[in-house]
């Protein structure tokens, strides 16, 4: 319960079980609207099991492609660099984050959320490594979604 | 992450929940930092703060998730709710709907949170006298009803803030002493330091004084 920044924040299990359940119902019934999905991912993100993240992050990038509302696309880049920073992937965490702010250049949770990304890489002693190029490029596509989605 | 020591007896656990820009995230930061932000972006989903405040002589780390009001993530902030020992529910008291709207928070609240979580009632904003749109007696009455504490804040001026978050922390507090809150069952959102990681303690030092 005590955490130090919102990346060692975990999903309570019977949390992500709930989360889990409510959304395979609804997709049995069809489309799962972008609300549930993004609770599902919410809480994936926040499972100790890294291939949960992984599919946390599937609906994440997902809802950003899709969903139209253009409030909600800064959520799922938030959570994204979230997700990412999770599972070490930093450079692509980095990527999300840098988006956002770009965007919003003064927003509080976001500039947090960067320096707790870069503790953690101190804190893996990643500080200085090279960012790795095929993540980067991967993120670029997204990243043109969200910007024109700004307008 | 950080080797802070653990100088406190308990972790309280809060969550500050009501409708968008009510000043729920100004009031988390003049709490923690002391300082008013004039222009705040929607909170994104769930964030959190923390400090170390004194009720009776006890060193207490207040956890406070500060969820987002967008009605669209509801899903997401209600399973915030959980394992909370304070929830202060917060409106707006220049417009009426933020109002208007407590009683589906407080349903939330009073559904998720256990039946000891410390419910406080914020009308925030109360430095705009001049556009109130609740008066401050309506508010009163609300809260007696409904068995809440009660106080108007201001986010901007730093009044009534600490008090807020204080009087929370002495009432679960007091619920800890007389014993109405068992720390054994869970998500009391109480945790006593016993259980507390111990990480980073000796760090490599030799501390054996033998
Ligand atoms: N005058 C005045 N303005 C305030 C006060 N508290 C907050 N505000 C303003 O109200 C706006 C919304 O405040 P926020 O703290 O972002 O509101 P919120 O409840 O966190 O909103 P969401 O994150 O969208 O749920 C900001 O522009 C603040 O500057 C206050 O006590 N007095
Ligand atoms: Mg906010």
């Amino acid at each position: 319960m005590d955490y130090g920044t919102i990346l060692e924040e975990r999903t309570n299990p019977a949390v992500l079980m709930n989360a889990r359940e409510q959304y395979m119902r609804q997709c049995a019934r069809g489309d799962p609207s972008a609300a549930s999905t993004f609770a599902f991912a919410h809480a994936m993100i926040g499972s100790k099991n890294k291939l949960d993240v992984k599919e946390g992050i599937v609906c994440l990038e997902k809802l950003l492609r899709d969903d139209e509302d253009r409030t909600s696309k800064r959520n799922y880049v938030y959570y994204l660099a979230v997700a990412h920073a999770r599972i070490k992937q930093y450079d692509l965490a980095l990527g999300y984050i840098d988006v956002l702010l770009d965007a919003e250049g003064d927003n509080q949770q976001a500039k947090t959320l960067k320096e707790s990304i870069k503790s953690a890489m101190t804190h893996d002693g990643l500080i200085g490594a090279a960012i790795v190029g095929g993540g980067a490029l991967a993120l670029a596509g997204l990243v043109a979604i969200f910007s024109m989605s700004r307008k | 992450m950080t080797a802070a020591p653990y100088n406190y007896s308990y972790i309280f656990k809060y969550i500050i929940i009501g409708d968008m820009g009510v000043g729920k995230s100004c009031l988390l930061h003049q709490f923690t930092e002391k300082k008013f932000m004039a222009d705040c972006p929607h909170t994104i989903g769930v964030e959190f703060g923390t400090r170390i405040i004194e009720v009776s002589g006890q060193k207490i780390k207040l956890q406070i998730w500060d969820t987002a009001g967008q009605e669209r993530f509801r899903a997401v902030t209600r399973s915030y709710y959980r394992g909370a020992a304070g929830a202060l529910m917060v409106y707006d008291i220049t417009r009426r709907s933020t109002y208007n709207h407590l009683s589906s928070w407080l349903a939330d609240a009073k559904s998720l949170t256990n039946p000891n979580t410390a419910i406080f009632l914020i009308g925030n904003k109360a430095d705009l006298e001049d556009q109130r749109d609740v008066p401050y007696e309506e508010a009163k009455a609300f809260a007696e009803e409904n068995g809440l504490t009660f106080l108007e804040c201001s986010a901007k001026t730093g009044s009534n803030v600490e008090d807020a978050f204080l009087e929370t922390a002495k009432q679960i507090y007091q619920n800890i002493q007389d014993g109405s809150l068992d720390l054994n069952a869970a998500d009391t959102g109480v945790q006593p330091k016993q259980n507390l990681p111990r990480a980073a303690e000796n760090n490599g030092k030799k501390d054996c004084n033998c």
